[in-house]
């Protein structure tokens, strides 16, 4: 059976693509640069770091692909991640290892939420993220009492999991890529995931198709829920403390990585495959910059310049009639 | 009333890719007169104004205003020629008040530092609404504040103010279905109007599918057929027999819509629909669609027959009366749900409801169908192209391979993967809102043979027509509509089609 | 699902439906002042210590910063855009405002001149934000998040870490000043809502706002210039911004950017509750005063009764949603994201 070939086919230097070769070209350019500042950079113990800075916000950047996919946004991530953080040094005390199953239950809560509020109130997304963002938020610093919680050392063999590693990859790392393979599968072989690239390209006539489209919408803010505390557990397992305000600058550097992998902020295109690729850039930058030693302020312009430039070179203007709010 | 020739319009073509609009279109508006111009849906009348507006640009031929030449880039330009329009859907804001409206992008006028003199602003707000008699709506209140009826006399002034200060010759106004919302009081208001208008020596232009109405205030009535002028009537030699006979010609032949392939229905009702309404937009619709039956819809823009479209389809939920999809009372609020029941749309926008043009070929094709690609519980991208192939065969859709993204695709082509997707559902009743829309002979041709194909394999079909020709060819039988009911039910068996002109006289 | 078919036709039908949609909107409107009276009344019969002078001096002064802040957003929101840069240019503009009067880091003592300066650097950095979103078309909320972040940087580079201490004068006079009982701050947040005012409903700017939060695509159609009028609205709350963020300076006499942390939110709330929609074209400055006043309350009366202040946090959050949903009136035809 033979399936044709065509014109799409072949690796079009258009600008879709412009992104993804980008985002590979910099990382590449980037390692080599910050090898030269300092040779540590490509030590086999740095690599290591850099996985395991990779593996939090690769399940983070994996579940928000996924509200970007339908063309929302999910700003309540970095709550989710900072309240699952304290939820499982709290729970960790109080219940042993149940702790892991109940707040990943949380992000799928978290993330249920999101997405029944936003279906059922026809409200944009941001303000219904903003909103839930208040909520975790504040649920984290009522859990911790406001100040980083201590893992005390009776519970340390519950999260020295986390120190296993593979030679140079840890098995953190490993988890959050068995994550974007279970996304990945849903995102191209369930109908749901379908369904969620439909409804970002062309909402009305993917209702008018008969998808249900509103499943699609509450099971993109779940993913996303469920990414975001994911990222809590690897966070919470490799800094051993529970810090109420861990995840909120990473809420900007999930959609950032997700963006410079290619996932369009209207909505229809994208993929969590693609995002890691984003992911490591934006973790080489980061870390690159720990080890020039560059102040941590100058972190947060760089990545909001950052998530500007690739936010305008993806965006798609060709509409005449374009109205952008 | 003056003699004197405000515009003019010679040789007027407009084509589109695939269809043309108008054929060569000569028409003369005079200082003083009412200008009717009727026609059947597709019929030119839309694209002739647009283009005299400058919304679009003709394809050949030429205009004349006061004498000179007239080319309008957009309709700011043509308003200050002293040409304006005004619009089915309304043009004013809600939240600001009749005078804001009116006067809104001239507030420079009652500006002094910056601080805009309201009150002066609404002393000449009377002036303009008097200028089309009316006098009692107060200029400072909310336009979200005033019923319909009023909202179009506001909307009125507003273009009438506009076009009359920009010409000291006189302006033309061109109304597009003024009367659809309004009762007779209203619509006899709306009369006062016009007729102040012309008295100052403007020219209307009154577009409308109400032939009694036409009849009434025209002084000249213009008949479009097909894109082109079939007809200038007199008022004085106006009657309705002869309006509906120029509007719809001769019958095409039958062999066009393939009627000799036309088959007769079951005894088995698939839908049934008792006094199904829509609150404001049709009630009391009943019918039976029976198995392997194709039925009609015919009706103007506003009569209805769209929103019943959306109610049969899921995109509204209906307010009033009953649907029974095969025994089951149902309301459907989403597509999802009348999926599930067996209906599917083919939707009447091709380019934005129909595809999503930023997917490929095959994914368009499988997005009502996924369940059926499926192996071992994932979606397979083998069965995916499979599919997709069979159906590029099947209906011989001309692209240049499966992962072609569809907004690349022509309007037939593009219809066809429309088809593909909605035939290959596995759903059994069909709504099709004006399949062949913009699609060239040929395809319609492949299409009405699609259609006829339907049926012989046991699928009904409710038919929103792209003509009122097309609809009876293909119908088994017809629910004519007209301002949210129906009027009349015909038979149309291949040996009994009725006639174009009684069904206009139950549209109109 | 029988109706009453007494009407005779389907235009009556409609016009029916949509007198009544229009009496629902009537309710919806006069909500948030009945929701004010009751608030008040509520709180005055079961917090101690509510209707007190002293406390009422407590709400005015409570009330400045962010009336200052939400008469910015306030022409965002009705344009039916979204400002979400708030929380990093105040910060911005009190860390800098702090270096350039008289304090403790630099030699610099520009008083009220620097004060000024300040509140410019925030209308400038409006007018950028306006000129990226309408040039670049990318979506407001976008622009304005990176925008955040990027200034809170900045702030903190400001002052390297070491927030500067003020030692101006004027500073501790504005912050402990009043007249006729009424705080200084909260004179000038008045100040700034009789502009907004004025702006609202005098000038032709003010209706353009609306018009292009109603249907951009007519106004599209009239040669007015959009974008001229979004760059100045995001300007406006530039400026707005900077208002506020000198007033955080003054409050806790040193710069840093924490001044910004937390103001994003009772603005928006306090916008949404008082009736202004988030879908543009409805609302105005005297809902968003009421709003304030709203917030403010519930704000004073959860502090009067201890509260924790976290759990506060969460309780706006919940506002938010409850007063959205509450205002909701589209219909499904349109399109959110």
């Amino acid at each position: 059976m033979m399936i044709k070939f065509v014109k799409g086919d072949y690796l079009k230097l258009n600008l879709e693509n412009l992104i993804k070769y980008l985002s590979s070209i910099s990382i590449v350019i980037l390692i080599a640069i910050f090898a030269a500042i300092n040779a540590n950079f490509i030590s086999l113990f740095n690599i290591k770091n850099i996985l395991t800075d990779i593996a939090p916000l690769l399940a983070m950047a994996c579940g928000v692909t996924f509200v970007l996919l339908i063309g929302s946004i999910d700003l309540s991530i970095g709550s989710i991640c900072s309240c699952s953080v304290v939820l499982l040094t709290v729970l960790l005390q109080k219940i042993g290892p149940w702790a892991y199953l109940l707040v990943i239950l949380y992000g799928v809560f978290a993330g249920y939420l999101n997405g029944f509020l936003y279906t059922r109130i026809k409200v944009p997304s941001f303000i219904v993220t903003l909103s839930t963002m208040s909520i975790w938020q504040s649920s984290a610093y009522l859990l911790s009492g406001g100040a980083p919680l201590p893992m005390p050392s009776k519970i340390w063999p519950l999260i020295n999991w986390g120190k296993i590693s593979f030679g140079f990859i840890p098995l953190l790392f490993i988890i959050a890529v068995l994550l974007m393979a279970a996304y990945y599968i849903i995102q191209s072989k369930l109908i749901i995931g379908k369904t969620m690239y439909a409804a970002g390209a062309n909402e009305r006539a993917a209702r008018l198709a008969g998808l249900n489209v509103q499943a699609a919408k509450v099971a993109a803010f779940t993913l996303s829920g469920l990414g975001a505390a994911l990222s809590g557990i690897i966070f919470a397992v490799k800094l051993k403390s529970g810090i109420p305000t861990l995840g909120e600058p990473y809420t900007l550097m999930a959609i950032a990585a997700s963006v410079l992998g290619g996932t369009s902020l209207t909505g229809g295109k994208g993929s969590v495959f693609m995002t890691i690729l984003g992911v490591a850039l934006v973790t080489v930058i980061q870390n690159g910059l720990n080890v020039a030693a560059v102040d941590g302020f100058w972190q947060q312009i760089v990545f909001g310049l950052l998530v500007l430039f690739a936010v305008y070179i993806s965006a798609d203007r060709s509409g005449k009639d374009l109205v952008v709010k | 009333m003056q003699n004197r020739t405000l515009f003019k319009a010679e040789n007027i073509s407009k084509e589109y890719p695939g269809t043309v609009a108008l054929r060569g279109i000569n028409m003369e508006i005079n200082a003083g007169e009412v200008v009717g111009l009727i026609g059947e849906n597709g019929a030119g009348k839309s694209t002739l104004l647009k283009i005299i507006m400058g919304i679009e640009q003709p394809t050949t031929g030429r205009m004349e205003l006061h004498g000179k030449e007239y080319a309008p880039q957009n309709p700011i330009h043509a308003n200050s020629l002293g040409v304006g329009m005004v619009f089915q859907e309304q043009s004013l804001i809600q939240n600001l008040t009749v005078g804001q409206n009116i006067f809104f992008g001239q507030e420079k006028k009652y500006r002094k530092f910056g601080v805009v003199n309201w009150k002066r602003m609404y002393e000449d707000t009377k002036q303009a609404l008097a200028a089309i008699g009316i006098s009692n709506v107060r200029p400072d209140r909310k336009v979200s504040q005033l019923d319909f009826a009023t909202r179009q006399m506001v909307e009125i002034a507003k273009v009438f103010n506009i076009v009359s200060n920009a010409s000291v010759e006189g302006s033309i106004i061109l109304l597009d279905e003024p009367t659809s919302v309004l009762n007779d009081e209203e619509v006899k208001q709306l009369y006062k109007q016009i007729d102040k208008m012309r008295k100052a020596g403007n020219a209307v232009v009154f577009v409308s599918h109400r032939l009694d109405e036409v009849m009434e205030i025209s002084d000249r009535i213009y008949i479009f057929k097909d894109g082109s002028n079939v007809g200038i009537m007199k008022k004085e030699e106006a009657n309705e027999m002869l309006l509906y006979e120029k509007m719809v010609g001769r019958t095409a032949t039958g062999e066009y819509y393939k009627v000799d392939r036309q088959t007769t229905p079951d005894k088995e009702v698939v839908m049934e629909v008792k006094n199904l309404g829509l609150t404001g937009y049709f009630m009391n619709v009943s019918f039976k669609l029976h198995k392997g039956e194709v039925i009609g819809i015919c009706g103007v823009v506003g009569s209805g027959k769209e929103h019943l479209c959306a109610v049969i389809c899921g995109d509204e939920a209906h307010t009033a009366g009953e649907m029974i999809i095969k025994g089951k009372r149902k309301v459907f609020s989403d597509p999802c749900d009348s999926r599930k029941s067996g209906i599917l749309s083919i939707p009447k926008e091709r380019r934005e409801e129909g595809i999503i043009g930023s997917l490929s070929i095959h994914e368009n094709i499988c997005l009502s169908s996924y369940p059926s690609v499926k192996k071992k519980g994932f979606i397979s991208k083998k069965l995916q192209y499979q599919k997709a192939l069979e159906w590029i065969d099947r209906l011989g859709i001309k692209c240049s391979g499966i992962k072609e993204r569809t907004e690349f695709l022509s309007g037939g082509n593009a219809q066809k993967v429309v088809f593909a997707r909605v035939l290959s559902s596995g759903a059994d009743i069909l709504v099709l809102n004006h399949p062949t829309r913009g699609v060239d002979i040929g395809a319609k041709e492949d299409i009405y043979g699609i259609i006829r194909d339907m049926t012989a394999a046991g699928k009904s079909v409710i038919l929103l027509g792209d003509t009122l020709d097309e609809c009876i060819g293909l119908s088994n039988r017809i629910l004519v509509m007209k301002d949210g009911k129906v009027t009349k039910e015909y038979d149309a068996s291949p040996s009994n089609k009725p006639e174009q002109v009684d069904i206009v006289r139950y549209m109109m | 699902m029988i109706s009453e078919n007494t009407n005779l036709s389907i235009a009556e039908e409609f016009a029916a439906k949509m007198k009544k949609d229009n009496q629902k909107q009537k309710i919806i409107s006069a909500a948030p002042f009945v929701i004010l009276l009751f608030l008040v009344a509520v709180m005055g019969i079961t917090v101690k210590g509510f209707f007190t002078f002293d406390n009422f001096t407590s709400i005015l002064n409570q009330l400045a910063s962010p009336l200052a802040l939400s008469l910015g957003l306030t022409f965002v929101i009705i344009m039916g855009s979204i400002d979400l840069s708030v929380e990093g240019v105040v910060g911005f503009v009190g860390s800098i405002v702090t270096l350039m009067v008289l304090n403790t880091k630099t030699d610099s003592d520009l008083g009220l001149a620097g004060m000024a300066v300040a509140v410019l650097a925030g209308m400038a950095i409006g007018f950028i934000t306006g000129v990226i979103h309408v040039k670049s078309m990318l979506p407001s909320f976008m622009v304005t998040f990176a925008v955040s972040k990027i200034m809170s940087g900045f702030a903190v580079l400001s002052y390297k870490g070491e927030p500067a201490m003020v030692k101006e004068p004027l500073f501790q006079q504005i912050a402990q000043g009043s007249f006729i009982g009424i705080p200084v701050l909260t004179w000038i947040a008045f100040i700034i809502f009789a502009i907004a005012f004025f702006l609202e409903r005098y000038t032709a700017f003010g209706r353009y706002v609306f018009a292009i939060g109603d249907n951009e695509s007519i106004v599209r159609n009239t040669g007015i210039n959009i974008d001229k009028i979004k760059i100045l609205v995001f300007t406006w709350s530039g400026f707005c911004m900077g208002i506020a963020g000198v007033m955080g300076a003054i409050r806790i006499g040193r710069g840093e950017v924490l001044i910004g942390n937390g103001t994003l939110f009772p603005s928006i709330t306090a916008i949404v509750v008082g009736g202004t929609s988030l879908a543009g074209g409805k609302g105005g400055v005297v809902n968003t005063l009421v709003g304030v006043l709203i917030v403010t309350v519930i704000q004073n009366g959860l502090i009067l009764l201890g509260v924790n202040p976290y759990i506060q946090l969460a309780i706006q959050g919940i506002i938010i949603i409850l007063a959205v949903s509450l205002s909701v009136t589209r219909g499904k035809k349109v399109i959110t994201k």
